[in-house]
């Protein structure tokens, strides 16, 4: 009884004891991080700017807040506003925000940058220099749209002679550079540029096919054929997807039925055509084989098989593609709409045995081994009077405008359908001063909404040019240089013998970036 | 004096323990074997070598034992009532030896080709036996069976992918001139620029044969051969 008393006395007791804490309420001011985007991506000579947005949930009080930029466990920046310059190539970096009130309490968010190669896109340009092959790359920033100029990239380390073409090749986000010449071909790693593989070594053996050299090539994703300087085509099909030096080229000249087939030029077309076309100069007729992106099942014994090109009812006037008699093929080039396959559109000049050039266009599409015209048109050429067999020729990826030089002048023909019929306006858009030797596109699809893409322009003092050839530059010529003036070299890149726009990788081969 | 009896007789126990030992080798008999079994018979195909007549086939011997540093005779002999083979398809070395300082030895049948072989396989039967100096080893290994034909059949490479993208249809005739005009006879395992590779080499060959007036034909006389591949 005298313990239950005890216990009882004890707990009464404790219930009496005072809360001496110290309890200090205050309101928390929680803070939502916005404005970061999820992914940004730029080159390594670029900066990428993040301008976080902040909302408090009491905007009366917004004193007393730090702000902390991290990448990699390191500090970066105790600004709100970070101006982020990359200082090495890397997929994914992860950039950390913390936001922290007077009270210590911090709020994150994170965004990630890609910050790709300098030299992932842009312009390489081919030349001969004092008897070498020189190679320039003019990198295009993601950030600015401007050109970084690499020049001269070999000088040390000499690539070879006889410069004659370029190529690209892509897979995925992978490139490389192929450059022919005539002291040996070979090609450049896409992200460094440098050395990656001979092209002798891309056929078994190690070596070209007996008495042979490889003089120009495209590479096609699923087709990659190279050309010879006896004519012949040699090809290799890609087994599989994603990889480069998949397989070797065949070092066998690739099979054409009709007799006294040889092939004069490759003509480019974007890989959704699912075609590789060519221009036969021996029977004077274009020629085209299968080429998807990459061989399933149900196609691996078509890859590279000769398409037949069935003209349909095209109109009288009309040159036949399966045999142009006497008509000279002097420029041909492809342009797509957006998202098309197994469509291809091409743009030819002939010249005429009167010695007249005419503007032939039509479409092509295909299914299986067969590919039929349609869209038949051919006229006079806008720019006769002033074109010659020596002229550069260039098409705007959307086929909407062709552009040509004599002498310095850079021409446009714009190709608009008025009242269903197509139509040719012809004006100058700048004279360089000096003679224009090569053009070149920025080979990609059209985004809608700028309407163009840059223009590359070589001049006969070893200067190269880059001119926006968008809509609203071209639609005022007056100051289509001053408006569309992208970038301007110093004249002393040699004698510029091919000019190649890098795509950095197949994904923005098929993307509507314009550039 | 008690108590020191038991530690001093462990001490001598443990002396007694500790003696050297010597390794001993192998010193006994010498055997002699096929490396193969009897139960795995091995088989070969002229159909591989069009142009050959003769092919020396190897075949391995093992030792159970010591090296030596001299050349040790073995004998091999044809099984007669095992041997389907004539004596005009093949022939045996006259002599057999383990070299000096050998574990094995590798001797050669002759195998000869003959019409008769293309329609149908033969069989060669070899015993091992003996010297004074090697014994026979293994039973399951004194025993070796050697299947050999010319005759051709369907390699199992030929699948349905071979068919459909490369080479087309099976036949006889059309393997055994793809051995002719390319020298392979196994694609197996090859990748797929080979395979693409050796179907055109083929492929140009029957259209060289058709441009200069000898199309080739399957064995109906009518059938036009061809490959599935059509793209080069």
């Amino acid at each position: 009884m005298k313990n239950i008393a005890c216990i009882l006395a004890a707990c009464l007791a404790a219930g009496c004891y005072e809360d001496k804490g110290h309890y200090d309420y205050v309101e928390i001011n929680e803070v939502t991080i916005g404005g970061l985007p999820s992914q940004t991506t730029i080159t390594l000579v670029d900066t990428a700017r993040f301008f976080p947005e902040l909302t408090f949930a009491n905007p009366a009080d917004t004193a007393g807040f730090t702000f902390l930029w991290r990448e990699n466990s390191h500090d970066i920046s105790t600004e709100l506003n970070l101006a982020y310059v990359p200082t090495y190539i890397n997929n994914n970096i992860t950039l950390e925000l913390y936001v922290k009130d007077r009270h210590g309490i911090a709020y994150r968010a994170t965004t990630s940058v890609r910050v790709d190669s300098p030299y992932k896109y842009g312009f390489a340009l081919l030349a001969e220099k004092e008897g070498k092959t020189a190679f320039h790359f003019l990198g295009r920033s993601n950030e600015t749209g401007r050109y970084t100029p690499y020049l001269d990239m070999f000088a040390a380390d000499p690539l070879g002679a006889g410069p004659l073409a370029l190529a690209t090749s892509t897979v995925n986000s992978l490139d490389e550079i192929i450059i022919f010449q005539q002291s040996g071909s070979l090609s450049l790693n896409g992200q460094n540029l440098e050395r990656a593989v001979l092209l002798s070594d891309e056929f078994s053996g190690g070596a070209y096919p007996a008495g042979v050299n490889i003089i120009s090539g495209y590479y096609n994703m699923g087709v990659d054929a190279l050309l010879g300087d006896d004519g012949n085509l040699y090809v290799r099909v890609n087994p599989v997807s994603g990889v480069l030096h998949a397989t070797y080229f065949m070092n066998m000249p690739h099979y054409f039925a009709r007799p006294g087939t040889r092939v004069g030029r490759i003509i480019p077309t974007h890989p959704y055509t699912f075609s590789l076309w060519t221009h036969d100069e021996g029977n004077n007729r274009l020629l085209a084989i299968t080429s998807e992106t990459y061989p399933g099942n149900n196609n691996i014994a078509t890859m590279g098989a000769e398409l037949t090109i069935n003209e349909g009812a095209a109109p009288a006037g009309f040159t036949s593609v399966n045999n142009m008699g006497a008509d000279r093929l002097v420029y041909a080039a492809d342009h797509r709409a957006l998202n098309t396959q197994n469509i291809t559109n091409l743009r030819n000049i002939l010249k005429k045995t009167d010695g007249s050039y005419e503007v032939q266009s039509f479409t092509v599409s295909r299914s299986g081994l067969n590919l039929t015209m349609s869209a038949w048109i051919q006229q006079p050429f806008a720019g006769n009077g002033l074109v010659t067999d020596n002229t550069p020729y260039a098409l705007r990826s959307d086929g909407k405008y062709i552009f040509f030089a004599v002498g310095g002048k850079l021409y446009s023909v714009e190709f608009r359908v008025i009242n269903g019929i197509e139509q040719q306006f012809l004006q100058e858009v700048h004279d360089f001063g000096t003679d224009i030797t090569l053009l070149t596109r920025a080979d990609n699809s059209i985004d809608p909404d700028v309407g163009g893409e840059a223009l590359g322009v070589a001049l006969a003092t070893g200067k190269f040019c880059i001119i926006m050839v968008t809509d609203p530059v071209l639609l005022d010529p007056t100051n289509a240089w001053q408006n569309g003036k992208v970038f301007e070299s110093a004249a002393n890149l040699g004698r510029i013998v091919s000019v190649l726009w890098k795509y950095g990788g197949s994904n923005s081969r098929f993307t509507n970036d314009s550039w | 004096m008690k108590r020191y009896l038991l530690p001093i007789a462990a001490l001598l126990l443990a002396i007694a323990a500790c003696q050297r030992d010597h390794i001993t080798v192998y010193d006994a008999d010498n055997y002699v074997h096929f490396a193969r079994r009897f139960v795995d018979s091995s088989s070969f195909s002229f159909v591989s070598y069009p142009t050959d007549n003769e092919y020396n086939y190897p075949v391995v011997v093992s030792l159970i034992g010591k090296a030596a540093n001299r050349d040790r005779a073995y004998n091999v002999d044809v099984i007669d009532n095992y041997t389907t083979a004539p004596a005009a398809n093949y022939a045996l070395p006259a002599t057999f030896a383990i070299k000096a300082n050998a574990v094995a030895d590798t001797f050669y049948v002759k195998l000869v080709k003959t019409p008769d072989l293309q329609s149908g396989s033969i069989r060669l039967a070899l015993r091992v036996s003996g010297s004074d100096e090697l014994l026979v080893g293994e039973t399951e290994r004194t025993v070796f069976v050697l299947w050999y034909t010319d005759r051709i059949t369907r390699p199992s490479w030929w699948d349905s992918t071979m068919e459909s993208a490369f080479l087309g249809r099976y036949s006889d005739s059309k393997y055994r001139l793809f051995i002719q005009v390319t020298g392979v006879g196994d694609m197996t395992g090859m990748e797929y620029y080979d395979k693409r590779y050796y179907t055109l080499i083929f492929k140009n060959w029957l259209r060289e044969q058709a441009a200069a007036g000898h199309t080739v034909y399957e064995d109906d006389n009518f059938t036009v051969m061809s490959v599935a591949l059509i793209g080069g």
